[in-house]
């Protein structure tokens, strides 16, 4: 089985993933910039839900058609295509197992099978490398290095695979007083 | 995770804190920055590194992806952006060429201790320090002040010229002597 099929079988294995998380960014010379918390809800095939808490508050809606970036600070909302933003969001590949676009990368795993590092060489995609980490069945953290060498590592606890999600969570609406800047050109409707 | 220290509730001698906020020539702040110019909203998660003159400022997405990285030194400003690297004189030129995001850099990096360089039109809080300046058409007003190895430090400042407006929100400042 290619390491590619061994990946997307654990991925699609989750089912429904819930988990709150501890991110950190360290730039290409190895010096922290920046740590922030927040929490993770998938729901395949292609529902995910992603929030950074306070002070680096944002939100982060993937409703199977469309993406939601909800940004505070600016009350902003940035509306994309879910498949578009694939390519430069491989965080959304989460929540696709079985999804085409997984065609754009290489994958290859570490002898224990429990290690899937993910690349791209396509120029369009700000990141470079996914490096998924699995503990058996649980996926327990996942590493995002973008081309500039800056890498995200993001640790998952309180982890539930598996277990029943309401879809409320992945529902999006405009908060009050939010501007939209909606580069969807599909112009899906809800 | 990184508690902000409570608002400050010191007040200070208006020139001994100015005098206090530039011998701080080695510093690190964390925090969001935001570039408004008409309907455009543009924000980013901020990190910027001061040693003197030279200077490091990491703009990242909220997953952690780099935006763009822009050093300035003694030998001239470059910024990576996208796989890029892009160089010039001056930060603030790179940045404006390449984002169009027209931001103070230079004037800021005192600004952003809440410290005047002079030659600024400046009010002061009753408490003494900075409140607002006006400068080359840039209006700049500071809030949140919080001790910071017991120097009170502004955590939000708002500048603005015509249509423009940046928005810097201080999560953590790091004096670094």
């Amino acid at each position: 089985e290619s390491a590619k099929q061994q990946l997307q079988s654990k991925l699609s294995a989750l089912k429904s993933y819930s988990a709150v998380f501890a991110q950190t960014v360290i730039d290409a010379k190895g010096q922290v910039l920046q740590q922030a918390t927040g929490k993770i809800r998938l729901l395949q095939p292609n529902k995910l839900f992603w929030e950074v808490d306070e002070p680096n508050e944002n939100v982060l809606i993937a409703d199977g058609i469309s993406l939601w970036h909800v940004d505070p600070f600016v009350e902003q909302v940035v509306a994309m295509d879910q498949l578009a933003a694939v390519s430069n969001n491989p965080i959304v590949l989460l929540a696709q197992p079985d999804s085409k676009a997984w065609d754009e990368y290489s994958i290859a795993a570490n002898e224990s099978g429990d290690k899937f590092t993910v690349s791209t060489s396509s120029e369009s995609s700000q990141i470079e490398q996914l490096v998924f980490v699995f503990d058996g069945k649980t996926l327990k953290a996942l590493d995002i290095i973008d081309r500039q060498q800056q890498t995200t590592q993001l640790i998952f606890d309180d982890i539930k695979q598996g277990a029943p999600i309401s879809t409320a969570i992945f529902k999006f609406s405009l908060p009050d007083g939010y501007t939209l800047d909606d580069q969807r050109n599909v112009a899906a409707g809800d | 995770c990184v508690s902000k220290p409570p608002l400050s509730q010191q007040s200070v001698n208006t020139l001994a804190h100015q005098k206090l906020l530039h011998q701080i020539q080695h510093w690190q702040i964390e925090g969001r920055i935001a570039y408004l110019e008409g309907k455009e909203k543009h924000s980013a998660n901020l990190t910027w590194q001061q040693k003197k003159n030279d200077l490091e400022l990491d703009l990242r997405s909220f997953i952690g992806t780099s935006v763009l990285h822009l050093e300035q030194n003694s030998n001239g400003a470059t910024l990576e952006m996208d796989g890029e690297q892009y160089q010039d004189s001056r930060a603030e030129f790179l940045l404006y060429n390449l984002t169009g995001w027209h931001i103070p850099v230079s004037a800021l990096s005192a600004w952003i201790k809440g410290e005047i360089k002079g030659n600024e039109t400046a009010d002061f809080a009753k408490q003494g320090w900075l409140s607002s300046l006006n400068y080359a058409g840039w209006n700049a007003t500071f809030s949140g002040y919080r001790n910071v190895n017991n120097v009170p430090l502004p955590h939000n400042i708002i500048l603005s010229k015509q249509q423009k407006r940046v928005v810097i929100r201080i999560n953590q400042w790091k004096i670094k002597q």
